[in-house]
């Protein structure tokens, strides 16, 4: 892994997330879809960057690269000086559950398992973790988004609300660096979607990187810096509050 | 959407959409049941048409055959001669006829074929009831010894051999070598009674014997009005009891009044008679089985599938419902597709059914046409396909009438709820493991059943095999003691033997007469109690060596032996070992219990090596033989063999020219040793392959069946997969996982299977024999690995392809 980085000796220190002119395009049996076209984007550590655009041009596409589920059809990704072209498989999962939380625009529950073991999850995939210590980790996430108490409910068993929330814990349960965010707060009111903006940024103020998806603006103007979509490229990109 | 219509265009679009998004799980659906089914048709047209039809004579039911032994036993001829002493005094049975039926060479315009020429008493026709369709039947007339030969033959025969010929009747053919005039055609189905395709009369060996030897006769008849077969079965047993006491033959029944009494005799449907026997009525009984196990594997494997790919459905229909879609054109909807694979597979199975048993036709008709019923005819009938009709029918309402009821009737809500946006529902989730684990159970059972059964019929597949020295020409002929004195008969034979001798064609002769089995008592414990032997007498002309029978010690018999010089015999190594343990058999005497004006002391001369041949069946191998030189024991009935070396067909009409030129009355049958061995063995055997083959694609099906279901519940855990990537999980972890889940339901479904199995075992492992044992045990950890491989192939296979794709394809998975 550490000849990854120096493959192409792009990377700038202290940029976790590096997009250089980065492509993705769907191909069909007789239709092409760009998703992205060329986009270049350098994020930091410690970064609160929000995302917006229309629907359809191409949010879920960038997070999904950026969290490592999916590869890009040309230019470049440096995830912490890591390239993600010449990382192998494993490579990937090992980042993806110790690096990255994600929070998905369809929360992907898994419906047999409850509510604790949806979020420990991610936690029973590292090697070196006690149980007990995996065990306070959901315990303290859960806390966060409100839901000790429905420890041994079924996703099936809550509401849409609800299920976001376990979404949201279980991204936050392994403390990763990077916490990508597809629209987290769709489902909630008011009020709890206020809860997990400030959950947001105290995670930031911890240290974590954040990129969120939003379609609401006064979410989005929370975050430190702003970037927009529009049919695959970026059309905005303005830092709101300087974070150095 | 447009309520008034109950299926659209659109309907029928969705549906073939459904079908190719899953080619690999529809063509799997499709297959399991076309194959499923079709071997279901298949097994069961071939027992129904073995055991259950009707045959095709005017009042067929009341046409039986007459058998000795048990009813529970195979149907055993008559003696000839005890036969026709039955005839003349039943009361329950009209005309009673004897037949023996045989291949026979039919030459005609330079055209050779064989034909099943049955040799029977003319009344065979009447009893039929069935008229020639041109000249006439065979008649009384044609029986006497001078009569002029005839020959009837049956519409194929006319029809293939003579075209058709308009001026068939009187012509003359050549019927193993002789000439014989055709008097008749018999109609297009008469076939009675062996699968016939020509009739000659039955020699007056047979239709009138004098002497009880070994001549074995078939006998039918047709049962009286008013009377029933056990009451004819009663009757026929308690005449033919009298008639073995009058003439006692085999050593046990000298002056064994009870022993006499376990001879017996019965009644039995043509059928039966076919099937007869402990052996035949459990094969039988396996192909029922079979037939049975593979309809539930294929019933288990079919609906399941089915039902799985419903269950993947379940939220789809439950949107629909909630969108407001009609009751009958949801359930319209629902069922099209399972409709479609019910009705496409239906269709196959039908025709693969139908390939299979036109195959079995011809595969019969050019190996054992002789041993076939002249009913058979195995082809799906209405009322089978009445019963695949409402099979699918009834497969469609479960796997689909029934769940898409509950979803558009119940509380669709909850399943719409329980699809936690991108995650299959748990309801749907559960269901589809518990379908695996009850679809493991039960094909786990059926198998452990099929496996437990298919080794007994592996083990005696081996009891089949044929065993004996080739290349043996044989016939049957026999001196009639009108004809030929003692002098003449055994003159003759030894022209005929000699004949054959210098013949280039062959490299020896022999000729036998079996004596039966007879008491045998070494000379000297005669008179100190010591209980006696019994070994098949046979007597012999020529050249022992070519039937395997190898000089051991002494000689074998020469011009010495003639009807004045002091009497021989020559042991076979077996009976020799048991009564001389450790001395010299040569120089011994023996004292065989059989015709009391007949000299009975015999010194041994010789003793050869054990053979198998001399008129014994395979399925009765006995060794013990006494062999006296025929010019000191003269037997009218006798088997003629020759060894050859080139063709079969230069040997066996070389063999026809020497015997006809003898001036001997035409021998029906010339046969090959070994072909009729196999012969005698080959519908057991190829019922024995039949039902192997059968429990081999059972299996197959089943492995088909296991393997969908269980791809298809990996398939449908793609977005958990995707889940548990995103979220870190390595594609080891998630293999192992896959792997180790599947292998819990699958133990469960298999503990439950023994569990119910267990009676079982403890029956079949407590009393088998070390044989079985052999057979069943490598079997069942052959299969079940198998089973177990397959299923690490089904589940690991389509993880891997997952696998393979972006997490992000994996999560975006319907
Ligand atoms: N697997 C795919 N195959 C083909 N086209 C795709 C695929 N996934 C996404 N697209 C297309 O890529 C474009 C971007 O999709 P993406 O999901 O990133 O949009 P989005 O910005 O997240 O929209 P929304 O706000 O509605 O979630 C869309 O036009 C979509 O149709
Ligand atoms: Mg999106």
């Amino acid at each position: 892994m550490e000849g990854a980085a120096s493959a192409d000796a792009k990377p700038e220190p202290g940029k976790i997330i590096e997009l250089g002119s980065l492509s993705k395009v769907y191909s069909g049996e007789n239709l092409e879809t760009h998703a992205l076209h060329k986009i270049n984007l350098k994020i930091k550590e410690g970064e609160y960057v929000s995302i917006a655009g229309q629907s359809g041009c191409g949010k879920s596409t960038l997070l999904s690269i950026i969290g490592l589920l999916d590869v890009c059809s040309s230019g470049s990704y440096y995830l912490a000086g890591h390239n993600a072209s010449s990382l192998n498989k494993s490579e990937r999962a090992r980042l993806r559950n110790e690096e990255i939380g994600f929070v998905f625009q369809s929360f992907n529950l898994i419906s047999d398992l409850t509510v604790y073991e949806n979020v420990e999850l991610p936690l029973t995939y590292r090697n070196n973790l006690k149980k007990s210590e995996a065990d306070c980790m959901v315990r303290a996430s859960l806390e966060v988004v409100g839901l000790s108490n429905r420890l041994d409910h079924f996703p099936s068993q809550l509401s849409g609300g609800q299920q976001q929330r376990v979404a949201v814990a279980r991204a936050i349960a392994g403390s990763p660096s990077i916490i990508l965010a597809d629209e987290p707060c769709g489902n909630l009111d008011s009020k709890n979607a206020e809860s997990i903006m400030t959950l947001m940024e105290s995670l930031n103020e911890n240290g974590t990187t954040i990129c969120m998806v939003t379609h609401d603006p006064e979410s989005a103007k929370r975050a430190k810096r702003y970037v927009e979509l529009f049919d695959g490229q970026i059309v905005t990109d303005d830092v709101l509050r300087d974070t150095t | 959407m447009s309520t008034g219509k109950v299926f659209t265009l659109s309907d029928f679009r969705y549906t073939l959409r459904l079908l190719a998004n899953r080619p690999a799980s529809t063509i799997l659906s499709i297959l399991v049941l076309a194959c499923g089914l079709g071997l279901s048709i298949f097994t069961v047209t071939t027992a129904t048409t073995f055991a259950y039809k009707d045959i095709p004579l005017p009042d067929g039911d009341s046409i039986v055959r007459l058998c000795t032994g048990e009813s529970s036993s195979a149907c055993g001829p008559f003696r000839a001669y005890e036969f026709s002493q039955i005839g003349l005094d039943v009361t329950s049975l009209d005309s009673i006829v004897v037949s023996s039926g045989s291949m026979a060479n039919i030459e005609s315009n330079s055209l050779q074929v064989d034909l099943i020429t049955t040799a029977t008493e003319w009344e065979m026709f009447s009893l039929a009831g069935v008229n020639a369709y041109m000249g006439r039947e065979l008649r009384e007339y044609d029986q006497d010894t001078e009569a002029e030969p005839v020959i009837v033959i049956g519409y194929d025969s006319w029809q293939s051999i003579f075209n058709n010929d308009p001026n068939i009747l009187d012509q003359r053919i050549r019927v193993n070598g002789s000439f014989r005039r055709i008097v008749g055609v018999m109609p297009e189905e008469y076939k009675f009674p062996a699968n016939s395709q020509a009739w000659i009369p039955l020699g007056t060996a047979k239709s009138n014997p004098l002497v009880n030897d070994e001549t074995f006769v078939t006998g039918y008849a047709r049962l009286r009005d008013g009377y029933t077969r056990k009451k004819a079965s009663a009757e026929l047993d308690s005449l033919y009891k009298r008639i073995r006491l009058q003439n006692p033959l085999e050593p046990e029944e000298y002056g064994l009044q009870n022993f006499v009494q376990t001879m017996s005799a019965n009644i039995s449907t043509l059928p039966m008679a076919l099937i007869g026997g402990r052996l035949g009525i459990m094969a039988l009984a396996a192909l029922n089985l079979l037939s049975a196990l593979v309809f539930l594997l294929v019933s288990i494997n079919v609906g399941t599938l089915l039902l799985a790919r419903i269950n993947e459905r379940i939220k789809d229909i439950a949107i629909r419902a909630a969108l407001g879609g009609s009751e009958i054109r949801l359930l319209i909807q629902t069922m099209s597709e399972n409709l479609f694979i019910a009705m496409t597979g239906g269709l196959l199975a039908i025709l693969f059914a139908g390939f299979f048993l036109d195959l079995l036709n011809l595969f019969l008709l050019s190996t054992v046409a002789e041993e076939i019923p002249f009913w058979a005819d195995f082809r799906v009938d209405a009322s089978t396909l009445i019963a695949i009709l409402i099979f699918l029918v009834l497969t469609v309402v479960v796997t689909c009438i029934i769940p898409g009821w509950k979803v558009v009737n119940g509380d669709f809500n909850s399943i719409l709820r329980d699809g936690t946006r991108g995650a299959v529902g748990i309801k749907a989730g559960r269901a589809s493991k518990n379908i695996i684990t009850l679809a493991v159970s039960l094909i786990t059972l059926l198998l452990y059943v099929g496996v437990l059964s298919g080794s007994f019929a592996l083990m005696y597949k081996s009891a089949f095999s044929v065993m004996g020295p080739p290349n043996l020409v044989k016939t049957e002929i026999s001196l009639d003691a009108n004809r030929y004195t003692n002098n003449e008969a055994s003159q003759k034979l030894g022209s005929v033997g000699q004949q054959l001798d210098q013949t280039s064609t062959f490299g020896g002769s022999i000729i036998f007469g079996s004596k039966g089995r007879l008491i045998i008592n070494p000379a000297e414990t005669i008179g100190s109690g010591v209980s006696p032997y019994v070994a098949r007498v046979q007597s012999v002309l020529g050249d022992l060596e070519i039937v395997g029978a190898s000089l051991l010690e002494g000689r074998y018999f020469d011009t010495s032996e003639t009807s004045v010089s002091q009497s021989v015999a020559i042991v076979s190594q077996s009976l020799a070992k048991r009564i001389w343990p450790s001395v010299s058999p040569i120089g011994k005497e023996i004292v065989i219990s059989y015709d009391p004006t007949e000299s009975n002391r015999h010194r041994v001369i010789g003793m050869v090596s054990d053979t198998l041949i001399s008129g014994q069946t395979i399925l009765s191998p006995q060794s013990d033989a006494v062999y006296l030189p025929i010019s000191q024991s003269l037997h009218r009935n006798v088997s003629i063999y020759a060894k050859y070396a080139g063709s079969k067909n230069e040997a066996f009409s070389t063999f026809r020219e020497v015997i006809h030129s003898s001036g001997i009355q035409p021998p029906i049958e010339v046969s090959d040793y070994k072909d009729d061995q196999e012969a005698s063995v080959v519908v057991m055997n190829s019922g024995i392959t039949l039902i192997i083959f059968c429990g081999l694609f059972a299996f197959f099906v089943a492995l088909m069946g296991i393997y969908g279901l269980s791809m298809n519940s990996v398939v449908m855990r793609t977005q958990e997969i995707g889940t548990k990537r995103a979220l870190g999980a390595t594609e080891g972890r998630i293999s192992r996982e896959f792997i180790l889940s599947g292998f819990k339901q699958v133990g469960f479904g298999v503990l439950i299977a023994s569990t119910i199995s267990l009676p079982l075992s403890l029956l079949v492992f407590s009393s088998a024999s070390a044989e079985y044992l052999a057979v069943a045990i490598p079997m069942i950890t052959g299969v079940f690995s198998i089973l177990f491989g397959c299923l690490l192939v089904s589940i690991y296979y389509p993880v891997r392809r997952i696998l393979q794709q972006e997490p992000i394809e994996a999560l975006r998975h319907q």
